[in-house]
């Protein structure tokens, strides 16, 4: 990737507080940089080693229910709270992948959606735990040195997360593993041969992305101060797996920028459906829809999402601009 | 001590014996081809030795180490590894990648390593690069390092195959009919580069159709029947063997 579209990236994400000023812009930024952090991880495992996972939410959810549960019930320190809620997630994960990637095919994904049906269930039901379908509440918000974190130093704290587990992501990507994880993706038999333990890096892998899932489920946590399982069910997992696949699976840019493309899309739709259609489940409705022509339309027209694109554009631009160059010389000749 | 020895190995597939006791052993720094008729069992032999199928009996042993059984991954780590007859190359990465995957045995920074960047794991990466695009240059495709593999022919394809195989630096090369689909000139660049190998230290066992390639290059040949073994020798004694000009009449005719 070039440079320039990066550092307008870093740029726009600087100025984003200070361009729009207002406390609803500003927490759509917040959620679109919690949600880029699963969604990077996501790419990881789906974009570059080929594994899908239809339960990140699952994950996303331990970590904000761990935070929430140490923080309200047992007076934790939220910072003692993080660290645990990623421990947890992380052991989870390598429960549940063990099995299932010890097998070929698509089993993760099954097993990842059965997964996260299953906690779902489980946040509605240990009420004594979780506050059951009404939800947890009263979260303490973050503080540093005995200063709680206002909104907009959250925002910079958010991406400044992303920052960090997007650079991890890209260097993992570009070395030894992330090869592998990559060759693993085109041949897993010829990845073997190559002396690649295959199950081992799936299984970390894996670990790694439900682990970047807990960590933003717990700078959710302690930004909304409340919620409930409604916020971690199948459809979240589905949006982040749409986010994946809308911006590019196998590229980290292009995760941020599916996250960042839906979360205004629904944003959109939220305010425009209620003036056409006034019922009440019309919004959900037409998100569902939205969402599938979405991803039909990713499949054939984007298969390397909205990075492809632009990646594929660029190519044809030059391609364009060599052949007029050529003509012109022609012309002169 | 034989790099590769097979002792009595068998392989049943529903009542049908693919494999039937077969024995042979690979001496350090030879070329050895398996070739048979269409069904002698020469697939699943080469299948059983990389660890794809586990045999039914019998042993194989890697420089003395029982392998028969384990997982592929593992008998990599000991120094074993192959091509394929149909290439099983990374399609989505260049040339040069495809390459550098083979170093994973040779290297060994992990996930804390890569994401941290740690001195050790940018190290290794510029070596791997280097050897990587020296294994290039050895099968003439240094010109091609950063393009997608799948823009090359298929003849160059196969060479990066091997390539790929070359950074690994094993003890014992398998190659699935690594002339199959190579034109006449491709196939004498293919012999001059597998003995240039065997120079370099790398025994090679291949299972081969085109008997000119195997009469030329093999130091021994093994000759599979309806899945036994049926002759052993130098290609001129093979050639002279009643039982394998038997084998091959009416069939393949042997050179």
């Amino acid at each position: 990737m070039r440079k320039w579209p990066l550092l307008l990236t870093v740029l726009l994400v600087l100025l984003y507080p200070y361009l729009l000023q207002s406390t609803y812009f500003r927490t759509i930024g917040i959620f679109i940089g919690i949600r880029a952090i699963v969604v990077i991880g996501l790419c990881l495992l789906m974009g570059y080693a080929g594994q899908a996972s239809l339960g990140q939410a699952a994950f996303y959810a331990l970590g904000a229910y761990t935070s929430g549960v140490l923080t309200v019930r047992y007076g934790v320190s939220p910072w003692l709270a993080l660290p645990a809620g990623i421990i947890l997630a992380s052991v989870v994960a390598a429960a549940v992948g063990w099995p299932a990637l010890k097998l070929r095919g698509h089993f993760l994904a099954l097993a990842t959606l059965s997964f996260g049906l299953i906690v779902y269930f489980l946040l509605k039901q240990w009420s004594f735990l979780t506050g059951g379908p009404s939800g947890l509440s009263g979260i303490p918000a973050l503080s540093v040195a005995g200063a709680r974190l206002r909104s907009a130093e959250y925002y910079y704290l958010v991406w400044g997360t992303v920052a960090l587990v997007a650079w991890l992501a890209h260097n993992i990507v570009h070395s030894r593993i992330g090869r592998s994880l990559r060759a693993i993706h085109d041949s897993e038999t010829a990845a073997e041969c190559l002396g690649v333990d295959t199950f081992r890096l799936k299984l970390q892998l894996f670990v790694l992305s439900a682990a970047y899932a807990a960590l933003a489920g717990t700078l959710y946590a302690h930004f909304v101060r409340f919620f409930s399982p409604a916020a971690f069910g199948f459809k979240v997992s589905i949006e982040f797996a749409i986010m994946a696949a809308l911006g590019g699976m196998a590229s980290i840019y292009g995760g941020v920028l599916g996250v960042a493309t839906v979360t205004l899309l629904i944003e959109v739709l939220r305010a425009v459906v209620p003036l056409a259609l006034p019922a009440a489940h019309a919004v959900a409705a037409v998100e569902t829809a939205v969402f599938g022509l979405i991803l039909v339309a990713v499949f054939i027209f984007l298969p390397d999402g909205l990075a492809g694109g632009a990646q594929q554009l660029r190519t044809r631009l030059v391609a364009r601009r060599a052949a007029a160059a050529g003509q012109t010389k022609e012309a002169r000749s | 001590m034989s790099i590769l020895e097979v002792r009595e190995v068998a392989r049943e597939f529903g009542g049908v014996l693919a494999v039937d006791k077969v024995s042979f052993m690979v001496q350090e720094n030879e070329i050895v081809s398996v070739i048979g008729p269409n069904g002698a069992g020469k697939t699943t032999l080469f299948n059983i030795i990389s660890g794809v199928y586990a045999p039914t009996a019998g042993q194989v042993l890697l420089r003395g180490r029982e392998i028969q059984g384990k997982k592929v991954f593992q008998s990599a780590g000991l120094g074993l590894t192959r091509t394929f007859q149909n290439l099983q190359l990374f399609s989505r990465m260049t040339v040069l990648e495809n390459v550098m995957t083979g170093r994973y045995m040779r290297t060994s920074s992990g996930f804390l390593a890569a994401a941290l960047r740690l001195p050790q794991a940018v190290r290794e990466e510029r070596l791997t690069r280097e050897k990587a695009f020296s294994c290039l240059e050895q099968v003439g495709l240094e010109a091609c390092a950063e393009r997608p593999v799948t823009m090359l022919s298929f003849g160059e394809q196969r060479l990066v195959e091997i390539a790929r195989a070359m950074a690994m630096e094993p003890g014992l090369l398998l190659l699935d009919e690594p002339a199959s689909g190579l034109n006449p000139a491709e196939k004498l660049q293919l012999a001059g580069l597998l003995r240039r190998l065997r120079d370099s230290g790398i025994t090679i066992l291949l299972v081969e159709h085109d008997m000119n390639t195997v009469m030329e290059l093999s130091d021994r040949v093994i000759v599979l029947y309806l899945g036994r073994k049926i002759a052993e020798g130098t290609p001129a004694e093979v050639q002279q063997d009643e039982m394998v000009v038997a084998a091959y009449l009416g069939g393949e005719k042997i050179c």
